[in-house]
This record gives structure tokens, C-alpha cells and sequence, in this order.
């Protein structure tokens, strides 16, 4: 099993080690916006500008990092695409490697990315909340959650539909269509109170989806499991399906 | 693992496709043994490699390898199989030395050393990336993988195509090698008739989808020949005897499949000792019975 996750994460190293210059150059950028506010050109901008910035800005810098890490398994889909263009699974047929191996070689992937980007999220947000002084809250873990929640389910369907269509096009067209139509569906409530308060900024806006859907927070990490087990068993369930 | 006298044996495999069917096919693989899979491209050959691998499901039919069934058994039989194809599986990011790291957690057997020793003697560079690597250098490779998990039997499906005859020998070489262990055996599909002339020791011919004869190579050369003949001799040739002639201006060249019984009836007639390719070719026009 080591092997086949080597595999995996060997060919899909440099998409996280590109996210991984993202997220670290972020957190400097961060760092230095919080400094230029303290001693720099933004500490002689007004008040008004420097507490709406200061809120905006602790607010971006605690989350956005951690999702740039939660996308990282995002785009592992490409892998399995690979796979099935470059006859990797011809082999993979003619090995003594069966489907459950297989599948959960690449979910053990996908599982420590996750793992990692949620450590490194949690590690980020409390990095920010002491720098900015800001109480690292029940909030702010429940947030880490959820959005750990929803890049997974986003980042199984996108394998699972890979596996059934073979090829990763149809899948990305159709996970990106429903993650499209969510998105402005949620976000419908939000924008018509945003019409009514000139002064709320667009991540406000997503910050607001993230804290009413934070209710369900409770739930997330048994929503997360049962993602993990239902993309397993559907996976190992097309890659045991044979060719015509 | 059980005791087993053939290596593989079909019987009656069948599939069925929108415009082709594998049709009833039966053959063994004798244990020790190469076995030259002939057909021409589309002829069902790497249909039956599938099936035998259990890559697409048989219609019907019963496949043994080592004695067991091929998917009730597959994995433990998956352990002790290679299969080499034309295309190269592996991703072109890795190389070598990545390449057995993987490969080492997929076969329970693989032996480093064994597959170092291959690379030396490939001459494969160990750290260069396989996308780099020319057509006989990735078949090199495919090569070395599949013979160092301790295989005992080797599946090539059209894996010397497109190789050059030096490559190619090479290859053939190391094939013979491995066939010094008795318990190793191959079945090496291919439309390179003289690569199969030169090691196999039976022939399995087969044309669209259905199996038009199998035995030992010998045997299969030493019952045909080509008898070279004027049109009017060819006119006394019993067609029952015919697989069939090719005629030219010059007069006919009919193949038969009897040579012995051939032989005794057509006396005054010179029979010629024929290839696996020419046998092919006749095999493959046997319907129209005559052509140029």
C-alpha cells in the first residue's frame, strides 16, 4: 500500500508543492499587510479605513490560506485521469492489485492532504487570531470544518465521476456546475441583505453562508467520514466494473 | 500452488462485440513452453490477452492458468504472471529507479537486484525520466519489471512491434533464458511471424475471432507446404486438400495441410517447405479459396 500511495503522491507532488508556495507566500503577504498597518504606509491611512481593512483583513488571513491547503486535493483528480489516458489501469488489471487497494491508495491520499491542510489551517488560524489579537473561537474551528467538509465532498465526487466517465472533462463540468448552482443559491439570502447594507463586503458575504451553515457543525466530521466511505465503495465499485 | 500440466488453457472462450465475436476458442500453453499467438491485426488476439487477464468478462468459455480459474484465482494468479504490452504503463514522470519503488509494493516477489541487473544489462539509465526514453528502451524496461517478480508466466501482447531487429533479438534472447526454468512459460502474441519462428516452440493461429489451428511449431511446418504448380496441375488438386492458392500468371501456389497424405496422392508434384507467415497468409484468404 506505501507503494501505491508514493505512486500518487509522486505524480501529483508538484501540484502540492505549488499550493504550498500559495499558502506560505499568503501568510507572509498577510504578515506584511498586518506589519504596514502597525508601522507602515497603512498605520497613517484614517481610522474608519484602518478598522474596516483590519476586520476584512484577520478575517481573510485566518481562513483564505487554509483554503488554498483544503484545494490541494482538489485537483488530484487529474491523476486518476492520467490513469485511465496513460494505460496505467490496464497494468494496475494485469497486477495482483485489486480495486479496494487501488481506490483506497488514492483516498489515502486525498485523506492525508486533508489531514495536513486541516493541521495547517488550524496552526494558520491561530497564528492570525495572536497576531491580530483576535480569540481563536469555537467559530472559527467549526468554519475550519466545514470548509474541510466541502472541499472533500467536492474532491470525492470529482474522483468518483472520473472513474465513471473515464475521463476527467465531463466530471469537472458537472461538479462545477453544481458547486456553481449551490453557490448562488446559498448566496441569494445573503446578497439580497447585502442590497440592503451598502457597506458589507463581498467576504462578508461568504463568511455569513459559512456561520449560518456552522450550525451543522456537530455533524461534519461524520458527514466527512461518510463521504471518505461512500467514495470508496462507489469507486472500488466502477473500477471493479470490466471493460465491455 | 497446484500441480498443473499447461500453463493456460482456453476452452470454448467466447465474447461477443457489435461486429466481432471471439468465437469458441480453445488452446493450451504447455507448461515451459513459448507459445506464438498468430493473427493479423483485429484477428481477437488481444481480446483473448483480456480475457485471459480478466480485464473484460467472457461470454462463455472456461480460462485456466497454473490450474486454477483465471478470475476465481485472480490475484493469486496475477502474483505470478507479467504481462507486457505494446504501449508502456507506466507514467513518463518516473523513472527506473521511482518505477520499482512502486512496483515492489504491487508484487509480493519483486526482487530488486534482479531488476537492477536487467537495467545494467539494458544498458537503461537508472535516473533518467521514462518520458525520455525511445520506443525499444520503454519496452526494455516493461521488460525488465515483468521478469523480476519471479513470473511464471509471461503474457506479451504485441510487445516487439515497432522494434528494431537488433532490439528485437535481444529481447528474443532474454526470452529464451527465461524459458531455461521449466516451470516459466510464454505466450507471446504477435503478427512478427519470423520472431515467433525463431523461439516458439507451438503456434496458435487465429483470424476474425475464430481459431483457425494450434499445435506444435514443428508439427504445424512440417504438415504444410506449398506446392508450386502449372494451372492444369492445380486443376487436379483435390479442393478438399487446399487451404488455398494463390495463382498468377506464372501458374499456382497451393498450400496444403496434409503433406504426407499429399505427398502419396500428388506424386509428380514439388512440395515446398513453407513459414509461419506464408501459412498465414493462406489461412487469412482461405475463404476466397484462390487469390493473386
Amino acid at each position: 500500500m506505501k507503494s501505491l500511495i508514493y505512486r500518487e503522491f509522486f505524480l501529483y507532488r508538484k501540484s502540492v508543492f505549488t499550493a504550498l508556495g500559495v499558502f506560505f507566500g499568503l501568510i507572509v503577504m498577510g504578515i506584511l499587510i498586518i506589519l504596514s498597518m502597525q508601522f507602515g504606509n497603512l498605520a497613517k491611512a484614517t481610522a474608519d479605513l484602518t478598522t474596516d481593512l483590519g476586520g476584512n483583513i484577520s478575517t481573510i488571513l485566518t481562513y483564505m490560506p487554509g483554503m488554498i491547503l483544503f484545494a490541494i486535493p482538489l485537483g488530484y483528480f487529474e491523476v486518476l485521469d492520467t490513469d485511465f489516458s496513460s494505460k496505467w489501469m490496464r497494468f494496475q488489471y494485469a497486477s495482483p492489485v485489486n480495486e479496494s487497494r487501488l481506490v483506497l491508495s488514492k483516498l489515502s491520499l486525498i485523506g492525508i492532504l486533508t489531514v495536513c491542510a486541516f493541521v495547517g489551517s488550524i496552526l494558520n488560524a491561530l497564528l492570525f487570531s495572536l497576531i491580530c489579537d483576535k480569540p481563536f473561537t469555537q467559530t472559527t474551528l467549526s468554519l475550519i470544518v466545514l470548509m474541510m467538509t466541502v472541499f472533500s465532498l467536492i474532491t470525492i465526487t470529482l474522483c468518483v465521476l472520473t472513474c465513471l466517465f473515464r475521463k476527467s472533462t465531463p466530471a469537472l463540468i458537472i461538479v462545477f456546475a453544481a458547486v456553481f448552482m449551490t453557490f448562488i443559491a446559498l448566496s441569494i439570502p445573503m446578497l439580497e441583505k447585502a442590497s440592503d447594507n451598502h457597506d458589507i463586503q463581498f467576504f462578508d458575504i461568504e463568511m455569513m453562508i459559512m456561520e449560518k451553515v456552522s450550525g451543522i457543525a456537530p455533524f461534519l466530521p461524520f458527514i466527512l467520514a461518510a463521504v471518505f466511505v461512500l467514495g470508496y465503495l462507489i469507486m472500488t465499485a466502477l473500477l471493479r466494473r470490466r471493460e465491455k | 500452488m497446484i500441480d498443473y500440466e499447461n500453463a493456460i488453457e482456453i476452452n470454448g472462450l467466447t465474447k461477443k462485440y457489435d461486429g466481432f465475436t471471439l468465437d469458441n476458442v480453445s488452446f493450451n500453453v504447455p507448461k515451459g513452453s513459448i507459445m506464438g499467438f498468430i493473427g493479423q491485426n483485429g484477428a481477437g488476439k488481444t481480446t483473448t490477452i483480456k480475457a485471459l487477464l480478466n480485464i473484460i468478462r467472457q461470454d462463455s468459455g472456461t480460462i485456466k492458468i497454473f490450474g486454477m480459474d483465471n478470475v476465481e484465482h485472480e490475484y493469486e494468479i496475477k502474483e505470478n504472471i507479467s504481462a507486457v504490452f505494446d504501449e508502456i504503463s507506466f507514467h513518463d514522470a518516473f523513472n527506473a529507479v521511482q518505477l520499482s519503488k512502486v512496483l515492489r509494493g504491487i508484487y509480493k516477489n519483486w526482487d530488486n537486484d534482479v531488476y537492477t541487473n536487467y537495467l545494467e544489462r539494458f544498458a537503461l539509465p537508472s535516473k533518467k525520466s521514462i518520458g525520455q526514453f525511445s520506443k525499444g528502451m520503454k519496452m526494455k524496461l516493461q521488460i525488465a519489471a515483468a521478469l523480476s517478480h519471479n513470473a511464471k508466466l509471461l503474457i506479451m501482447d504485441e510487445a516487439t512491434t515497432g522494434l528494431d531487429p537488433v532490439v528485437r533479438n535481444e529481447i528474443l534472447d532474454i526470452f529464451l533464458e527465461y524459458l531455461q526454468d521449466e516451470d516459466h512459460s510464454i505466450l507471446m502474441s504477435s503478427h512478427i511471424t519470423s520472431d515467433l519462428e525463431k523461439v516458439a516452440d507451438s503456434v496458435t493461429f487465429i483470424d476474425k475471432g475464430k481459431l483457425l489451428l494450434s499445435g506444435y511449431k514443428d508439427d504445424v511446418l512440417e504438415n504444410h507446404r506449398v506446392i508450386k504448380c502449372s494451372k492444369s496441375d492445380y486443376k487436379n488438386i483435390d479442393p478438399q486438400d487446399i487451404v488455398s492458392a494463390r495463382l498468377s500468371d506464372f501458374g499456382a501456389d497451393v498450400m496444403i495441410s496434409d503433406r504426407e497424405s499429399c505427398e502419396r496422392k500428388y506424386s509428380g508434384l514439388v512440395f515446398d517447405k513453407t513459414t509461419l507467415e506464408e501459412i498465414m497468409l493462406y489461412y487469412v484468404n482461405r475463404t476466397k479459396k484462390e487469390w493473386n
